[in-house]
């Protein structure tokens, strides 16, 4: 359903000393999603996570360059008329965004938000009207567990708690019924009781309409709860995906072994957690060679001059690094 | 406050004047500014005529070379060249004293104030608040009416003023300022609080301070300009733009020259503060526009 | 609701006082004001005054007297136009300003938030940078020298439009456009800043992803963030229009309440000088009341 080939994302930019340099926030990457499918993509930020969406959904500020190919459903996203682009946003693609505070508009009634991606969205094989258009906001409301739907349609935003203003998002997002929806970091910005009740609504929704879920995340305990599928991210270029049990248990890249091995489950006897040394490279400067040359415990000379390709180990699992190749 | 990278070697002031220098609209400013500031301060002596002359010969000339009135006469037959760089030595002058007033104010009365905080803080600002408020421009021509019309009224009246914002401004980087360690170290040695005021806010709160005093010079320029514009400001003998301006404007259908040249000067030198301030301003906190 | 309101004006009632006291006081102590025990004044005029401003009474009573007068809207009589009352010169002068300001006003909100928000849809692009070097030259250059160049300009040298007077149509054009260009540039700059910051806020990211149309997004989304500072600045406009309005009125020979002040000025007629800056002061809390209600009103986060 949704196929991205060779995507590069540069933004060029403006530095202290006022010297115009590019970034790279996402490196040649690409990757597939078919229908009905729950994937995660993982990373720390400034891994091109976010950014690698961005440029799908045509949400890249100004200064950004894309090139690569992006189809969806057969139909090719890049450089697409802005006219048809909208046809598609919102109503083929949803997107929910990490921070539910900012990402309602202060100024107006939630249930205004609501009803304008219907009413931008009629056809002619749904000419609703507008109490048609109401009920089915209020309906959504429900669906997503906000109670006193009714009475919440016209509350403003600041009226409402962290959970029910990434729900009203979430409601937002599956107005249209889309295919795909894209969650771009959405529990980051919450409580973690809360965090799993997202999470729980997503894959609720996924249960019920079937729809291909990207869940975008630094946090790759919450993964496990939603997805099938898992690509690792790291600067800018996807480096292993897998299925959940691929990942989680037979990781082969060294980036994605030591993030498991971060996470809190790790405790190590001395009760340390275990942390990754060293930074991310500076993407307006990324190395020759494999990104993660610098940090990773086996790296050989190998590592420093050219990138790894990609190795298959099997139908549903891929990484890049030369150590799999080596053995 | 910064976060861009610091070049090897350079204080956070001398970045700042090099990011000052990098800025062609300030940078050409100061030239024209300072050219401007020479000619109204030391050309006068390049006409042979004085201030109060009165050329009968040639009552409201036109500019001419040969006659030595290079920027013509006015209706009495006075040579407007020397009118003007005069009167621009009085508006600069006066631009610069009254700034000065109201910087030495301002920075006193909001150190001590966020210094202090609590209540008498409060009461401080409550009272700049009030002030504030108030449509000050009439105070100023009040008290012009009261006390008369001298220039030394107008250096108090003006300064006066224009404190207020200075005063806010100050207040607000010593309220922040007085929470840092060094102020709290200096309290430990002992320092009085007067000299934690004087040695320790008031040097931390330059920047911004300097950035709103060169954008309050325009300012006061212009009201001085504006009262003496209308009659109210610098009077006989002295002469300053506003009053040229004045003079000029009645004239101005027979003598366009007469506004011309001190509105010209005027407002080349509001220009070049304007873009000087700016200028500092980004220099001092550089940010995206 | 109205108990925001009362308190708000409450809040400017401290302000009103400190001005009419002050105004008392300045009439009373004046130099040169018939108040002046040196001044030789014949009987008939003595009695008069002593009759109308009390002075046989305790001065706190002066004062009360004043200030109820005031508050009755009767500043007393000119010093200078015996025969006029301060309040009937400025209700003559006032339709003359208010026409005057308000027309000032509604071009600066239109052309300035028109012209700011192509400059900010069109960021850093040549119409960009016009629009904003005419905004920084009506701002630097001051109304005297600029209404002075109008003139020279149209009524002088094209001799399109009168250069005074007041009377129809083609005498408000260049007045107001004279009072109303440092405000243009100034809304214009505003508009410009405010949507630039807008329009890069997480929501309007939001609305673009649910396929709204740019101009939909503009007009619902980013409108009403975009106005709030604007509408913040109608208050100190106002104070500043007033202020400009003194010298258009100067300059263009206008009957308002401007010419009276700065004669009144002029000539030390103290009790018309004061009445003018008590009735400009309350206009000037008027309008800060009025924009700060407006602004509560169209921000949903403000709860009064």
């Amino acid at each position: 359903m949704l196929s991205i080939k060779n995507l590069t994302v540069e933004f060029s930019v403006t530095t202290g000393a006022k010297k115009q340099q590019v970034l790279k926030a996402v490196n040649n990457a690409s990757l597939q999603i078919k229908q009905g499918e729950t994937v995660a993509i993982v990373g720390e930020s400034g891994s091109g996570k976010s950014q690698l969406f961005n440029a799908l959904m045509g949400l890249l500020p100004k200064n950004a360059k894309v090139s690569g190919e992006i189809e969806f459903i057969g139909q090719p996203l890049l450089d697409l008329e802005l006219k048809q682009l909208n046809q598609i946003r919102g109503k083929e693609i949803g997107m929910i965004f990490q921070d539910p505070m900012t990402a309602l508009n202060p100024y107006l009634r939630i249930g205004k938000q609501l009803t304008e991606v219907l009413e931008i969205h009629r056809s002619t094989e749904n000419p609703l009207d507008k109490n048609a258009i109401k009920a089915k906001a209020i309906k959504m409301l429900e669906r997503v567990h906000i109670d006193n739907a009714e009475q919440r349609f016209n509350s403003y935003p600041h009226e409402l708690s962290g959970g029910m203003r990434q729900r009203v998002v979430i409601a937002m997002a599956l107005l249209c019924k889309p295919k795909l929806i894209i969650a771009d970091e959405p529990t980051t910005a919450l409580d973690v009781t809360i965090q799993t009740e997202i999470i729980r609504l997503l894959k609720e929704i996924h249960k019920a309409e079937k729809t291909s879920i990207v869940l975008i995340t630094h946090d790759l305990p919450v993964v496990a709860g939603l997805c099938e599928r898992i690509m690792v991210m790291y600067a800018g270029r996807i480096v292993e995906s897998g299925t959940i049990d691929d990942i989680f248990n037979h990781a082969r890249h060294p980036y994605t072994q030591a993030l498991l091995a971060a996470t809190p489950q790790n405790i190590s006897k001395k009760g340390r957690m275990k942390s990754i040394d060293g930074q991310p490279p500076d993407p307006l400067n990324l190395p020759t060679g494999c990104a993660f040359n610098s940090r990773c415990a086996y790296a050989k000379p190998n590592c420093f001059e050219k990138q790894p390709e990609e190795t298959s180990l099997n139908s549903h699992h891929q990484f890049r690094c030369f150590m799999g190749i080596d053995e | 406050m910064e976060s861009t990278t610091f070049d090897k070697g350079y204080s956070p002031g001398q970045q700042a004047w090099r990011r000052l220098l990098q800025n062609k609209a300030a940078l050409y400013s100061m030239v024209i500014l300072a050219l401007i500031v020479f000619v109204c301060l030391f050309l006068v002596s390049i006409s042979p005529w004085q201030l109060d002359d009165v050329d009968w010969d040639n009552i409201g000339t036109a500019p001419s070379f040969i006659g030595q009135h290079y920027f013509g006469t006015d209706a009495n037959g006075r040579d407007l060249f020397v009118r003007t760089l005069q009167g621009g030595r009085i508006s600069l002058m006066v631009g610069l004293l009254a700034t000065a007033v109201s910087f030495i104010i301002g920075i006193l009365y909001g150190a001590v104030a966020g210094y202090t905080g609590g209540k008498t803080d409060a009461l401080m600002m409550r009272f700049v608040d009030i002030l504030y408020a108030l449509p000050f421009m009439f105070f100023v021509i009040l008290l012009t009416v009261y006390f008369g019309r001298s220039i030394w009224l107008i250096f108090i009246a003006i300064g006066a003023v224009e404190w207020l914002t200075m005063a806010r401004i100050v207040r607000g980087q010593s309220l922040a300022l007085k929470r840092r360690s060094f102020v709290e170290a200096a309290r430990v040695t002992g320092a009085s609080h007067f000299n934690i005021i004087k040695r320790h806010i008031i040097p931390n709160t330059l920047g911004p301070v300097i950035v709103y005093a060169t954008l309050t010079v325009p300012q006061v320029i212009l009201f001085e300009s504006f009262l003496s514009f209308l009659g109210l400001g610098v009077q006989e003998p002295m002469t300053s733009w506003g009053v040229l301006i004045a003079e000029g404007a009645s004239q101005m259908e027979s003598a366009p020259w007469m506004l011309l040249f001190p509105a010209g000067f005027l407002v080349v030198t509001l220009f070049c503060l304007n873009f000087i301030g700016d200028g500092l301003r980004d220099a001092l906190d550089p940010k995206d526009r | 609701m109205l108990s925001y309101i009362l308190k708000r004006i409450a809040g400017t009632l401290p302000t009103l006082f400190i001005i009419i006291t002050i105004a008392f006081f300045m009439i009373r102590l004046a130099p040169g004001g018939p108040f002046d025990s040196e001044r030789e004044v014949p009987p008939e005029i003595a009695e008069n005054l002593e009759r109308v401003y009390h002075l046989n009474d305790p001065l706190w009573q002066q004062y009360g007297y004043y200030l109820l007068n005031v508050l009755k809207g009767d500043f007393g009589p000119s010093f200078k136009y015996q025969d006029y009352s301060v309040s009937e010169l400025i209700a003559q002068g006032f339709p003359v300003s208010i026409q005057l300001g308000l027309l000032a006003i509604i071009l600066a909100l239109v052309i300035g938030v028109t012209l700011g928000s192509i400059a900010a849809l069109r960021q850093n692009k040549t119409v960009d940078y016009l629009v904003m070097t005419l905004a920084m030259t009506g701002i630097t250059i001051p109304n005297f020298v600029m209404a002075p160049i109008l003139v020279l300009v149209f009524a002088v040298f094209l001799g399109w439009l009168p250069a005074g007077g007041w009377g129809d149509l083609k005498h408000m054009v260049l007045p107001v456009i004279a009072l109303s260009l440092p405000q243009i540039a100034m809304v214009a700059r505003m508009t410009r800043a405010s949507l630039i910051e807008t329009m890069n806020a997480p929501y309007i990211k939001t609305a673009k992803a649910k396929g709204l149309p740019p101009r939909l997004i503009l007009l619902r989304h980013a409108s009403r963030a975009t106005m709030l500072p604007i509408i913040s600045w109608l208050g100190p406009a106002s104070a500043a229009i007033i202020t400009g309005s003194v010298v258009v009125e100067q300059i263009f020979g206008l009957p308002g309440i401007g010419r009276h002040f700065v004669n009144g000025a002029l000539n030390r007629d103290y009790t018309l000088v004061m009445g003018v800056v008590i009735f400009y002061g309350v206009i000037i809390i008027l309008m800060n009341l009025l924009v700060d209600l407006l602004y509560a009103w169209l921000d949903p986060r403000i709860r009064y």
